[in-house]
């Protein structure tokens, strides 16, 4: 990604023996440019893939009445800035985005920003638990497989990881669904809340988080169940690439010279893995882990949908089939910021953790 | 800031996170006979079995995978083994019908983002600078959106139809070709006998094809079989948003969605999902043993 | 196309609806089952897209606004025969069925305790009329004048002995003018461009009916209360949640629900396998069509009347109604059942392969292939491209290649617009509980006939003469007759062939009462249900 191709492309001995600091900044700067550079793009190919659809905004959203009525679909048009050739349609919508306003959705008829800001909490209740989720289990039973190399544990894990990458998302939520709500009957079938309550005061906008600020633990209890079925199976989504590469890592680790030694010296096992392994194995979770946030974050469109979760997936979703470019863009740009600034922060944590780059 | 991993010499460039990510890496057992590996075996077989249903869905399918019948919904029967759907058609058929589909295509996707992204990357590696800079810029565009959302979009814009899918899924999937060619050419672009057969003025298409191309094929087979049950899954899940294949096509992913009507017709989605299921499995399974094979680092036994 | 007030009025434009409900395609799902006592929970796909009277047009927002707002009649149950008083409590026809006078009833209040005056029914009338909205296209002919604080007189543009029906609506829902105008809202002839008050209307209610808007969230969820100051008996449920679940999921949760819920969704196949202890209440009111396109310019195979004919002679209508399930029925023309003027079940059309065979063989069509263009959506929990591939397969024994062409909605509707579609399929119900409301979309030259080429000049004379009949017959027995002849001939003469019935469904909790399918527009009156 952007580091590595920016690593790649100076030499790397030059940048090694400026000071530290101007070299942060520097990369900061490079790192900023290329992420509005990003940003850019997106609105770009946004723009151009929604005019290439056949479909009419008009026809998506006006009554046939009113669109038997010129005046009214050139006052539409007009109002939604439609008439104006697609350039100027984009260079507006640029201008209205560096003044922070990112537009109205057409279906929601609210301002693209409170949409988002009231539907990405949603996402990240679902994504956060998944993603720590995805992380303590695939760090350790990555470092078990490591570990037990070769024999029956690392086999069954290898088998368990590749299911995990195997396994249709959306056929794993219906299967879940159907066995632990509709056999079993343990777990609710979807949405955020069971009806019987109302969503606790708003303060981050998760319905976890915001039910303990407010004590209110019964509502606590139900949003917690609420979560267990899509975060399971957004788990199993991620869990597997970060197994996979922990694993890989750690046998890397393994037979490097300092562990050899380490064990060459009598140090024991336990004390070789904390002292050595576990930092060795974070380098590789943290390099992957920001593309596999993205990766849950693209995952959860298919399976919001079926859980009829309200965060950003089904909005993206019912935007796009609703043909609503500023909710499309919207949300474009949100998942390509938090792309960058995820992958932003992983090179920045890498860093910091690398024993061999803080050697150098 | 992750110069640390150009130790060794390595078949591709593994400072890329996105090449490291679709490579993965390190060997299972790879130091084993492939007689010795049961799982790789058992993945050849299951592919194999596919390929063969593929080919002969019409011998072996009991029923026409059209063919309506008044017996809407039957569950599990001895006539019919999978169950019927709600327009009485035999689940068996279709998915045996459906492999005629979902395996040829995924082919086709990957070869087609194979093609793409592979001359984009060498020319990319190869040229450096500028056109690298841009082609890099590019990807990364394209891996900044979810990747279901910008294929349902793709595809909902040229209006769904097998051909609009799989134009959309090579568009989403060509830039990790083109990371991975690149990282290979980048690595034996620095080499000496490169350096050498330049000086000697052997021009850049030859140099491309005697020593860059050669270099690349070993990650690129490794990344296309991986990728291959992707391209499986990503089509039955554009499938089941209504973006695939036409109906009454036997798509997996669509006879998905049909099932997802009415779970308590289990039969309707749970075969189709498994058929799926299994056909990604082998992949990637027969995708982690040839990258252990193939990567020469290795088969120097490290 | 040209649209006189008249044909305006009328023009049935069920696919608008499904324009806005784009959401249908979306699955849904909701937590488990509602069980407090105060609490009523209603699941349904959402179709919604405004809780603003001037503006609702879909099933789930008609539901929550028929609730919000007290209109100037309505019907109870699922009674459609007559009108009954709401905020009026008497009315009067004139002979020539142009001027209806409306009563109201003095002890009606909104919800912020202001009375209902005929201000503010004169006031939301003319907005409903003025904003030209979705809804508005069957008031286009309506203007509400006042005559004093308890009397509203409501003039029609041409005789039309339906006003009072279509002030049952959701829709004509009474709005409280004070605070919708201090929002912003107007009731000038310029409303579609400057009234501003759909926003605040979206986020609260200002209406007089037995409940208030509490959080309006159209990808999640609905949450209403009692109105605290309304006027009529008290609702049993204090609280209401409409929850947006997707049909899979309302079938998993009405398997398991011991609480007071609803659904709104499940029909045909879904309802097999439900506990026998819920309770079903259904009625047919919804019909699904083949068009093809009359212009040979477009198709002339489409234009053929043989093809058409042997198209209509190879359909197994009992099937395709099977796959709508228990409820559905084979289509005898183009008004549902549970109209009056509807055809007998006598009438339903059947299959005859040999007779299309015959017809395309004397018509020398050889093989004709025709692209069949449906919306990718499931309407009322049935697939629509399950029923086209039904079709399809019935087409193909009479030698018919139909290739299935599912488009997304909006592509849909801008390609049936476009006019250039040689088939399509699609679901019609009525604007509003009149089936003569039919006859203006239909008709040659009119909103769907002319997305299909159906011109007058195309169309054949007795057709167009029946059609007339219909809509100048003031009587209503006489009119049902009109209709049923009128229908007989599109049936012989027309590029439609209707193919089957399904009925709307409200499954409720066993222990629920009241709760009711209204073929009315609002699905169900959700201040009705109370339980045992």
């Amino acid at each position: 990604m952007s580091a590595s191709v920016a690593a790649a492309g100076e030499a790397p001995a030059a940048a090694r023996r400026r000071p530290r600091v101007p070299h942060l900044v520097r990369f900061l700067a490079k790192r900023l440019a290329v992420t509005v550079g990003l940003l850019w793009g997106v609105t770009v190919v946004t723009f151009a893939l929604v005019h290439v659809v056949p479909g009419d905004s008009a026809t998506a959203n006006l009554s046939e009445q009113a669109l038997n009525d010129p005046a009214l679909v050139a006052a539409y048009r007009a109002r939604w800035g439609l008439d104006q050739p697609v350039y100027v349609q984009y260079l507006r919508y640029l201008w209205n985005l560096l003044h922070g306003d990112l537009g109205t959705s057409q279906q929601t008829g609210k301002p693209v920003l409170s949409d988002l800001a009231h539907y990405v909490p949603a996402t990240m209740e679902l994504a956060v638990p998944s993603m720590v989720l995805a992380l303590l289990i695939g760090t350790a039973v990555g470092m078990l497989a490591a570990v037990r190399h070769g024999r029956a544990t690392d086999q069954v894990v290898r088998v368990g990881s590749l299911l995990g990458l195997s396994t249709p998302p959306f056929w794993l939520s219906l299967v879940v669904l159907y066995q632990f709500f509709y056999l079993l009957g343990v777990s609710p079938s979807g949405g955020r809340l069971s009806t019987d309550f109302s969503p606790p005061p708003t303060v981050t906008g998760m319905y976890t988080v915001d039910s303990a600020l407010a004590g209110q633990w019964a509502e606590w209890w139900d949003a917690v169940q609420h979560l267990v079925l899509p975060v399971l199976v957004l788990t199993c989504l991620t869990v597997a690439t970060l197994i996979r590469f922990v694993r890989s890592a750690m046998l890397e680790v393994l037979s490097t010279d300092y562990i050899k030694a380490a064990h060459a010296k009598g140090l024991p096992g336990f004390t070789v893995l904390r002292r050595h392994l576990l930092r060795a194995g974070l380098v590789p979770v943290i390099t992957v882990s920001g593309l596999a946030f993205a990766a849950l974050l693209s995952g959860t469109v298919l399976v919001e949908n079926i859980f009829g979760w309200p965060g950003i997936g089904q909005y993206a979703y019912r935007s796009a089939t609703a043909l609503d470019l500023p909710s499309i863009l919207g949300v474009s740009l949100f998942v390509a910021l938090v792309y960058t600034v995820v992958n932003l922060i992983v090179d920045l944590v890498y860093g910091l953790i690398d024993p061999r780059i803080r050697l150098s | 800031m992750t110069e640390q991993t150009t130790q060794a010499p390595v078949p591709v460039d593994l400072t890329d996170r996105r090449v490291r990510k679709a490579l993965g890496r390190r060997d299972w057992f790879a130091h084993r006979p492939l007689w010795r590996q049961p799982l790789t075996v058992a993945a050849l077989v299951v592919v194999a079995g596919w390929l063969a249903v593929a080919a002969l869905a019409n011998v072996l399918a009991p029923y026409d995978p059209l063919q309506q019948d008044d017996a809407t919904y039957a569950p599990p029967s001895a006539a019919h083994w999978f169950g019927t759907d709600e327009l009485g058609r035999d689940i068996l058929s279709r998915l045996l019908f459906g492999a005629r589909l979902s395996i040829p295509l995924a082919l086709v996707i990957v070869v087609l983002a194979l093609a793409v992204g592979g001359v984009l990357g060498l020319v990319a590696g190869y040229l450096g600078r500028f056109v690298d800079e841009a082609l890099m810029r590019l990807t990364d565009l394209v891996f900044a959106f979810p990747q279901i959302i910008l294929a349902m979009a793709v595809s909902a814009a040229f209006g769904p139809s097998t051909r609009n899918a799989v134009l959309a899924l090579v568009i989403v999937s060509w830039p990790v070709y083109a990371r991975v060619i690149r990282s290979s050419v980048l690595t034996v672009r620095g080499e000496d006998y490169l350096h050498a057969a330049r000086l000697l003025g052997v021009g850049p298409v030859t140099a491309l094809r005697r020593d860059v191309v050669p270099n690349s094929v070993g990650p690129a087979v490794v990344l296309a079989t991986l990728e291959l049950g992707n391209a499986v899954l990503m089509l039955a899940a554009l499938s089941f948003l209504g973006l695939g294949p036409r109906p009454p096509a036997p798509e997996w992913g669509a006879m998905i969605a049909l099932g997802s009507h009415d779970l308590s017709k289990w039969w309707v989605s749970v075969f189709p999902g498994l058929a799926i299921l299994t056909v990604v499995l082998a992949c990637n399974v027969l995708g982690d043993a040839l990258r252990d094979r193939i990567d020469p680092r290795f088969a120097k036994g490290r | 196309m040209s649209v006189t007030p008249r044909h305006a009025r009328r023009v049935g434009a069920t696919l608008v609806a499904l324009a806005l409900a784009t959401a249908a395609t979306a699955c849904t799902a909701g937590g488990a089952g509602g069980g407090s006592a105060k609490t009523l929970t209603i699941d349904t796909s959402f179709v919604i897209k405004s809780l603003d009277p001037g503006h609702v047009y879909e099933a789930t927002g008609n539901t929550t606004v028929h609730a919000l707002y007290d209109t100037l009649l309505t019907f109870h149950g699922s009674d459609m025969t007559k009108p009954q008083p709401d905020l009026a409590t008497k009315y009067t026809v004139s002979a020539d069925a142009k001027t209806f006078t409306f009563t109201l009833r003095d002890d009606a209040r909104f919800s912020d305790g202001t009375p209902v005056t005929a201000d503010d029914v004169v006031f939301s009338l003319n907005r409903l009329r003025n904003l030209k909205a979705s809804p508005a296209v069957t008031v286009g002919g309506l203007t509400a004048s006042k005559t004093d604080a308890h009397t509203v007189v409501v003039r029609s543009a041409t005789a039309d002995p339906n006003v009072p029906i279509i002030l049952t609506q959701p829709y004509t829902g009474i709005v409280n003018s004070k605070v919708v105008k201090q929002k912003g809202g107007t009731d000038g002839a310029d409303a579609a461009k400057s009234d501003t008050a759909q926003k605040y209307l979206d986020g609260a209610s200002a209406g007089s009916g037995p409940y208030v808007l509490k959080s309006f969230d159209a990808s999640s969820q609905v949450v209403l209360t009692a109105n605290p100051k309304y006027w009529g008996a008290k609702p049993t449920f204090s609280r209401v949640v409409l929850r947006n679940m997707d049909v899979q999921n309302q079938k998993l949760t009405m398997a398991k629900t011991t609480g007071a819920e609803l659904a709104l969704d499940l029909s045909g196949k879904m309802l097999e396998g439900l506990p026998s202890s819920l309770k079903q209440s259904s009625a047919d009111d919804t019909f699904y069509f083949l068009t093809l396109n009359a212009d040979p310019a477009v198709s002339k195979v489409a234009a053929n009347p043989a093809f058409v004919k042997a198209v209509r002679a190879s359909i197994d209508y009992p099937g395709v109604a099977a796959l709508f399930g228990g409820g559905a029925t084979p289509a005898a023309g183009v008004v549902p059942p549970a109209y009056p003027g509807a055809l007998p079940k006598s009438e339903a059309q059947h299959q005859d392969i040999a007779a299309a065979k015959k017809l395309l063989a004397d018509a020398g069509l050889k093989n004709p292939t025709v692209s069949l263009m449906y919306p990718s959506i499931t309407y009322r929990g049935v697939d629509l491209g399950t029923i086209a591939t039904k079709v399809q397969g019935d087409a193909k024994k009479a030698g018919i290649r139909l290739t299935l062409d599912p488009q997304p909605l909006t592509s849909f509707l801008d390609k049936q617009r476009g006019g250039k579609v040689a088939m399509r399929f699609s679901p019609q119900s009525l604007n509003y509980p009149v089936a003569a409301s039919l006859v203006n979309n239909l008709a040659p030259g009119q909103g769907t006939a002319a997305t299909t080429g159906w011109t007058v000049a195309r169309a054949d004379k007795r057709v167009v003469a029946a059609g007339k009949k219909v809509q100048d017959t003031l009587d209503p027995a006489a009119q049902q007759a009109a209709l049923q002849d009128w229908q007989r001939l599109l049936n012989q003469y027309s590029p439609y062939i209707p193919l089957a019935y399904n009925s709307g469904v409200v499954v409720a909790g066993a222990t629920l009462t009241g709760a009711e399918y209204a073929p009315a527009g609002w699905q169900v009156d959700i201040a009705a249900v109370g339980r045992k």
